[in-house]
């Protein structure tokens, strides 16, 4: 049987805990990575994460099959990961203009990141993407999710994602091959 | 991993040793004891009791208004119809209209 029909079983026959433990079995290291770029702190994806096992084996008695569990907790993952963003953002005082800068002094404060010329090509091409470029780019290249997939769980318009991967895809490209 | 190896090659990140492993064992440790904490046993026998004495606390409250709007009635056909008793009859006419009416 095929781990998602595993999980799904589970859910279907009220073991929860047998789910939430094949949840981790499978989706655990995707879900960490999908939370480490958009938070980029190891220790804060850390948290994400556990607040997000705490709202998918809460959420499971009230799973309702419409989408993929993958995606069901992939989404999970995304909005705690956004609601961590957003606290951030609340607390930080910015006083720099440069978002390159910040965007470098954010990563580099994490012991868990390495700085090499790869890296840092790719995260500066980043750097200069919009917010939903940025999420879209990491969803599609790394997460290797489907465009409907990251429909599902940013309730974005699958079009717009399209044109958000695209343009991403160029200027990202475009960036990395001029420096590297 | 192909994943952590992805990450780290292209965007740097990179994790404790042994990270995946010990977290998911923290992570499912952490809903059991959740879990543990919340009892649902207890929280529907709290939820029974809270339910009872909001029952209860309704059925004291419709009981209080109707026995003093009783005891008024009482009150108001005591002064309107008593006008018309003379005093020596007062007590006679009390007893069998009201004290013995309620027995």
């Amino acid at each position: 049987m095929e781990p998602e029909a595993r999980i799904v079983q589970h859910i279907k026959n009220k073991h929860f805990e047998f789910a939430v433990t094949a949840i981790s079995k499978v989706y655990h290291e995707m879900l960490y990575w999908h939370i480490r770029k958009l938070v980029k702190h190891h220790d804060i994806a850390n948290d994400v994460l556990q607040n997000a096992y705490m709202r998918i084996f809460k959420g499971l008695a009230n799973f309702k099959f419409k989408s993929s569990v993958k995606t069901w907790c992939y989404r999970i993952a995304y909005n705690e990961a956004i609601r961590m963003l957003e606290q951030q953002q609340k607390l930080r005082y910015n006083d720099s203009n440069d978002v390159v800068t910040d965007y470098f002094a954010h990563l580099t404060a994490d012991p868990y990141f390495d700085l090499d010329s790869t890296s840092h090509a790719l995260h500066e091409s980043l750097s200069k993407l919009s917010e939903k470029q940025q999420r879209v780019f990491q969803m599609k290249y790394f997460d290797e999710l489907t465009f409907e997939e990251i429909a599902e769980v940013t309730s974005w318009n699958v079009n717009s994602i399209k044109t958000a991967f695209y343009a991403a895809k160029e200027k990202v490209t475009i960036h990395v091959l001029q420096t590297v | 991993m192909k994943k952590e190896h992805l990450h780290h090659e292209h965007l740097g990140y990179h994790t404790p040793k042994g990270y995946f492993e010990l977290s998911k064992k923290e992570m499912l440790t952490f809903l059991k004891q959740q879990k543990a904490e919340q009892k649902p046993v207890a929280s529907n026998w709290i939820k029974s009791i809270l339910a009872i004495a909001a029952v209860g606390a309704i059925a004291v409250g419709l009981f209080s208004v109707n026995f003093y709007s009783a005891q008024n009635e009482s009150f108001e056909q005591l002064t309107i119809e008593s006008l018309e008793v003379s005093e020596e009859d007062f007590d006679q006419w009390f007893d069998e209209n009201f004290v013995l009416n309620n027995v």
